[in-house]
């Protein structure tokens, strides 16, 4: 697994200047992804997992620094790239798509142009007209019915869904390695919502593209990832395969977050203390613990370690670290 | 039945006029004829995607919009041919609560003066220890703390927690809630959720949730009803619509509910309904839904269905479905591909 390794964010750390005050958006996270693997990054809003999408393609916004650790795309660290180097890689090797769909798209230009003109860009030894020819077959790809028709189209003529389909196909005409989807169906409605999710798994099998989801939608990820990360207050909490976090989630933000989903489709059977979302406490205690239905004295004190259990699941919790030492 | 009907829609219409051009006018057919009855303590869900006609609705049943035809009633009136004293009854009654607490609440005024609004509007005395009763009342405990709060300072459930209890304030009868919970995380959507049908329980309350969550609609109960491109397509119990629908877009909507359960979306798949929502300014002949429906025959494209019933509580507007598949149960994916 760890040879074919696409791009490894290690102990990276985030901050945010607002009002004097630095607030650590993401704190010492670690997250890997192989080639042709789906990795979902899950949390509620604020938990820091869209800026771990920024870092990455180092577009974080002007009042935010990284502070610590590396971002290794095939063997690079990306933090150590030029601007003009790094705009290399954006869009070419790794490509980005939004909830909303529109704000990826130039609302003067016509998709056609668009499109044409990011694919002579990142190809310019690529005439017009084959540009032409390379918009159709992507529009065809995201399987849109009639592609010649949309060319000629400007994006407040399109559906949110089309958008969202043209968006991809923007994203996908240099043909990169990495697609990061931030909460890629949030906008769209249900039935669209499930021809999208349909689109990006057709995607990931037929160009063997690898694909970080972000989302806050549990059903998302058990629907597309193979592996997942929790993340919480701007910590990973827990981490494990899509498998794995379901059958046997340890830490309480995650047993919550299913017993959550589970409550409000009217399957859960427990009697689990859902609390709403509150501000974290201080990183000197565990983020979690005023909303933990579990705690213990020491959760309150020190922050909890990362453990490895045999399972392979990884868990922010001080739960877990004692059924490691018993 | 009708001896305790709260609120009812007759065959309401509304329409929109948007101008393209100098000379074209186009007409958007938000509600296209829909009928409706609320009775007192009765739930009762809209579900449809964007532009099917929902949020209008919404509007018409607390009288933010006039119909262009039909009636609303209230309590066996049409609050737009009573005087304007005797329709502050109806404003008083019947409340809403907005989708997004971020954008429902004024930013510039305190917890106190937002819920002392309805009293001053409609000339209605009250104390500080009405404001913290009302605040007890949506859980937001102790009350004391929260009166002199800004918006800003509290999270987007607290938020939404005042907004319900801006529309308790008066002792309504209904509350329209227009996407309650769709700008909220999970465990939040939980506990109001939990709010709303405590709320229900103790006050005597008909509510009426506009919602594009299906998902999320079934522990709710009550009585449903699916909404697409301006009618209603399907109404009925909850049971009846999550487990025996029979219009064929319900069956799709239902059909693109996410497993969550890893292990039963691998062996499942992804169904979808495929095609969009026509827009409401140009929508097909006939039945809206047909030229999506797997099931069409060449009849749908002709004749607009009228609503059938089923049971006593189920009304379908698809003649082909009840047709196909009888009364019995049968396997609701089977209609759309994988």
């Amino acid at each position: 697994m760890m040879n074919d390794t696409l791009l490894h964010v290690s102990d990276l750390e985030v901050c945010y200047r607002a009002r004097g005050l630095s607030i650590n958006a993401v704190s010492g996270v670690t997250v890997t992804i192989g080639s042709n693997e789906c990795v979902a990054l899950i949390g509620e809003s604020g938990s820091g997992k869209s800026t771990i999408a920024n870092a990455v393609l180092r577009v974080l916004p002007e009042n935010a620094t990284i502070a610590r650790g590396t971002v290794t795309f095939k063997d690079t660290n990306l933090l150590n790239l030029t601007e003009e180097q790094m705009r290399e890689v954006r869009g070419k090797d790794i490509s980005m798509i939004f909830q909303d769909p529109h704000s990826s798209l130039n609302p003067v230009l016509k998709i056609g142009d668009q499109l044409t003109e990011t694919i002579m860009t990142h190809d310019p030894t690529s005439g017009r007209g084959k540009a032409i020819e390379r918009a159709t077959e992507l529009l065809d790809l995201v399987r849109i019915a009639d592609p010649s028709e949309i060319l000629g189209r400007y994006p407040h003529q399109l559906s949110g869904g089309m958008a969202q389909r043209v968006a991809i196909a923007l994203g996908l005409s240099s043909s990169p390695s990495l697609l990061i989807a931030d909460e890629p169906t949030s906008a769209l409605d249900l039935t669209i919502q499930a021809q999208i999710l349909k689109l990006i798994k057709r995607l990931m099998s037929m160009l063997k593209l690898s694909v970080l989801l972000i989302t806050h939608d549990l059903s998302l990820v058990s629907n597309l990832a193979d592996r997942v990360y929790v993340m919480y207050a701007g910590n990973i909490v827990e981490e494990d395969s899509t498998d794995g976090l379901h059958s046997d989630p340890k830490h309480p933000y995650t047993v919550m977050l299913l017993e959550a989903v589970k409550k409000l489709q009217g399957t859960s059977t427990s009697q689990y203390s859902i609390t709403e979302s509150t501000k974290p406490s201080e990183p000197s205690s565990c983020r979690f613990h005023p909303r933990c239905p579990v705690l213990i004295s020491r959760c309150r004190q020190e922050p909890p370690p990362y453990v490895q259990l045999p399972s392979g699941k990884k868990v922010l919790c001080w739960l877990s670290t004692t059924s490691v030492e018993k | 039945m009708s001896g305790n009907v709260l609120l009812s829609i007759e065959n309401v219409r509304r329409y929109y006029f948007v101008r393209k051009g100098f000379w074209r006018r186009e007409t958007v057919k938000a509600v296209d004829d829909v009928s409706l009855e609320v009775n007192q303590d009765d739930t009762h869900a809209i579900v449809g995607e964007s532009g099917s006609g929902k949020s209008t609705l919404a509007r018409l049943i607390v009288g933010l919009e006039k119909p262009d035809e039909g009636e609303i009633r209230y309590l066996g009136d049409n609050p737009f041919e009573l005087t304007k004293k005797e329709r502050t009854s109806f404003h008083r009654d019947v409340q809403m609560v907005f989708q997004n607490p971020y954008a429902s609440l004024n930013p510039r005024k305190t917890i106190k003066s937002i819920l002392s609004k309805p009293f001053k509007v409609h000339g209605i005395g009250h104390s500080d220890d009405t404001l913290k009763e009302l605040l007890s009342r949506v859980d937001l405990t102790p009350p004391s703390d929260y009166l002199s709060k800004y918006p800003h300072e509290l999270s987007g459930g607290q938020r939404q927690r005042i907004a319900i209890a801006r529309s308790l304030a008066l002792g309504p009868r209904a509350i329209v809630l227009d996407e309650p919970t769709s700008a909220l995380d999970v465990t939040t959507k939980v506990q109001v959720l939990d709010l709303l049908k405590s709320l229900q329980r103790q006050e005597n309350l008909a509510l009426i949730f506009i919602s594009h969550e299906l998902p999320f609609l079934r522990p709710i109960g009550g009585t449903v009803s699916v909404m697409y491109n301006g009618k209603i397509v399907e109404k009925g119990t909850s049971e009846e619509i999550f487990d025996h629908p029979y219009h064929p877009y319900t069956i799709g909507l239902l059909n693109s509910i996410l497993e969550v359960d890893p292990r039963e979306a691998k062996r499942r798949g992804i169904f979808s309904v495929e095609g969009e929502m026509p827009s409401p300014v140009n929508p097909p002949s006939g039945c809206r839904f047909h030229p999506r429906c797997p099931i069409a025959e060449p009849s749908c494209s002709e004749n607009d269905p009228p609503a059938f019933s089923i049971s006593r509580s189920h009304r379908v507007a698809c003649p082909i479905s009840p047709k196909t598949f009888g009364d019995k149960a049968f396997d609701r994916s089977s209609i759309y591909a994988k």
